[in-house]
């Protein structure tokens, strides 16, 4: 019973508590309190304050802070159900917000197609430019005469007007004159310009898979699968890095996470933790900051009637919750990277922690998570082989 | 006959939108249509301030807080006594502000005549006021007793007691005894400065204007209600006082 006390008590000076739901409760407070002192007034206020007796002003003082701790532990019991909430995933909101859901849906399902169809594709530059080698080669020496200053003067000029928006066909089309002019005149003359086309088609070539594999691991980052869009960026930032264990190794994620933090080392945890306590701070905030608009809108007249100082306490409150919102989606993914290093990284040791012995290949692997998660999930009847403990 | 699900499906989609905006709206609507009614006179446990306007109000105006003075500064307020514009050069209007912001600032004025919307606004003609060049005085009209309005002439100094509950406004009267003694009030600053008395359309009731400042306008709530019973203050070079168990 002591041991519990004291551990609720050490919890409240843990980072985590006191960064991702203490602080952002202290800041609400200052907020609503801001907001009555405006409503108010500063001298009435002030009064209000100055009238405290000692006594009176230390219980108050205690009992504020007290209530702050216990709002910061409903909040922090509320973690998940803020996520979900933020994610489009809460049950409430599906019910309320069932149409502004679907057009979410409807919106990251096409941004998903987006990225898919942009990541999928492969750059048609080298093909273009393995076509221009060959054709150029086949009439390298096909004629005697060098090129003077001005037909250089006008390659370089249709080389330089070829650039990367063009569709392929055009620049296709636009590289016919150009092997015209090896038709005409000696490669060698002709040397410079024919490295200069060359040049910008490998650069062109490498732009293009650049932006490709960055939409891949866009998309990778961003999204778990279609099938499970969810109707907000944050929700499939979540979805993304829970998705990625199961398409690398079929390790269901969310189940076996709680186990494999058994096996991180604590420095690896602490790195890990940061990350999620800038996540959670961001939710929280957000959520707070949503919830003082609400605040504004509805508790504000009752306070005092005025429009324009709920009006825009509301509106700056709404922006508030949309820079947190913001911030919350870049933390998701910096959480999201440490939680997939976390995987790739101690994997094979919570296997091992597990009793399973260090498998040889990694289709075995696999198989042998699959068929863990089917025994965490469903219980179903499975056998596996339990590595023999190893005498000292 | 996926086309038309589909499409039934969007058509299910903004219509639960546009009811979830409803929804949201129509909260805050009713939020402030109420919050509104609640602040209007007789309301709030408000306690009741007689101001005077710079310029003209017109009947069915609506005041907003932003623009009183110091005394009701943010606080909400409701209005009512308004003449039509025009009628009556400077108007005075009656407001409803919190009893904190009454302690903690003086006589509220009214720069502008912007009334908030929503407020009721009943007529209430007590009587002309005029407005005086110092923000810090005005001039504000009390219905009392003619029967006792007799011996009241421009100029003189009276107080005020009500006509039933025998309770008097004894503004900058001190009372006998310790607060006697240390009073260093002068006798010029004792009761209201009458400045004219008009007979009312209502035989019963005669209307003398005083003039007020920020340090008597708390006094002055209670005299913008009913018919008082004046009584006159000779002024002389001694102190003043009333006796200590006088109410």
């Amino acid at each position: 019973m002591i041991n519990t006390i004291l551990g609720n008590i050490a919890s409240i000076v843990e980072k985590y508590f006191l960064f991702a739901f203490f602080l952002p409760v202290v800041l609400f407070a200052c907020a609503l309190a801001g907001g009555i002192v405006v409503s108010i007034g500063p001298d009435s206020a002030i009064a209000a304050v100055e009238n405290l007796s000692a006594a009176r002003w230390a219980w108050t003082s205690a009992l504020i802070v007290i209530v702050l701790i216990l709002v910061a532990y409903v909040l922090s019991a509320l973690r998940e159900a803020m996520t979900q909430l933020w994610s489009g995933d809460a049950a409430l909101t599906r019910l309320i917000l069932w149409g502004w859901i679907k057009l979410g849906k409807a919106s990251q399902r096409a941004a998903y197609r987006r990225l898919r169809t942009a990541s999928s594709g492969q750059s048609d530059w080298a093909d273009v430019l393995r076509e221009y080698e060959d054709e150029v080669g086949k009439v390298w020496h096909s004629a005697g005469k060098a090129a003077g200053p001005w037909s250089r003067w006008i390659m370089r000029i249709r080389i330089r007007m070829l650039h990367p928006q063009m569709s392929i066909d055009l620049v296709r089309k636009r590289l016919l004159p150009i092997v015209a002019m090896y038709k005409k005149f000696d490669g060698n003359s002709l040397k410079r310009e024919y490295e200069l086309l060359k040049r910008r088609l490998i650069d062109w070539d490498e732009r293009s898979n650049f932006a490709i594999q960055g939409c891949a691991a866009l998309l990778d980052r961003s999204y778990g699968a279609l099938a499970t869009v969810k109707p907000t960026r944050l929700g499939n930032i979540i979805d993304s890095y829970n998705y990625y264990a199961y398409t690398r190794y079929k390790i269901q994620a969310e189940l076996l996470w709680p186990r494999l933090q058994h096996v991180i080392p604590a420095s690896y945890n602490t790195a890990v933790q940061d990350a999620k306590v800038i996540l959670d701070f961001a939710i929280c905030m957000c959520t707070l900051a949503t919830l003082y608009a609400v605040l504004a809108l509805l508790a504000g007249p009752w306070l005092a009637f005025d429009p324009w100082l709920w009006g825009i306490s509301a509106a700056v409150a709404l922006l508030v919750a949309r820079f947190f919102y913001g911030l919350s989606v870049s933390a998701a993914m910096q959480y999201g990277d440490r939680l997939r290093s976390s995987f790739d990284l101690f994997r094979l040791d919570l296997l091992k922690q597990l009793g399973f012995g260090r498998p040889s290949k990694l289709s075995e692997e696999r198989e042998t998570w699959q068929k863990l998660s089917q025994l965490v999930v469903y219980g179903t009847d499975i056998d596996l082989d339990i590595a023999p403990e190893k005498t000292p | 006959m996926n086309i038309i699900l589909n499409l039934l499906g969007w058509l299910a989609a903004v219509i639960s939108m546009a009811g979830s905006l409803l929804i949201a709206a129509a909260a805050v609507f009713v939020s402030w249509y109420f919050a509104s009614d609640s602040c209007q006179a007789d309301r709030c446990d408000r306690l009741r301030w007689v101001v005077t306007a710079r310029e003209d109000i017109a009947a069915g105006q609506q005041f907003t807080d932003r623009l009183i003075n110091e005394g009701l500064h943010h606080t909400t307020v409701a209005v009512d006594a308004i003449a039509p514009r025009g009628e009556i050069a400077n108007q005075y209007a009656r407001l409803d502000g919190m009893a904190s912001a009454l302690t903690n600032g003086g006589a509220p004025r009214i720069d502008t005549p912007v009334i908030r919307a929503g407020t009721v606004i009943e007529r209430h003609m007590v009587g002309p006021t005029v407005w005086v060049a110092d923000a810090a005085e005005a001039i504000v009209p009390v219905a009392v007793d003619p029967e006792f309005a007799a011996g009241v002439l421009p100029g003189s100094r009276v107080v005020f007691m009500a006509k039933l509950e025998k309770t008097p406004v004894w503004q900058g009267v001190p009372k006998c005894g310790v607060a006697a003694k240390e009073s260093t009030l002068a006798p010029q600053s004792l009761g209201y400065i009458v400045v004219s008395k008009t007979e009312g359309t209502d035989t019963h009731k005669a209307v003398i204007a005083v003039r007020i400042n920020q340090r008597e306008a708390a006094s002055m709530l209670a005299l913008s209600d009913g018919v008082w019973r004046p009584i006159v203050i000779t002024p002389s070079k001694e102190k003043m006082c009333i006796p200590a168990n006088t109410k």
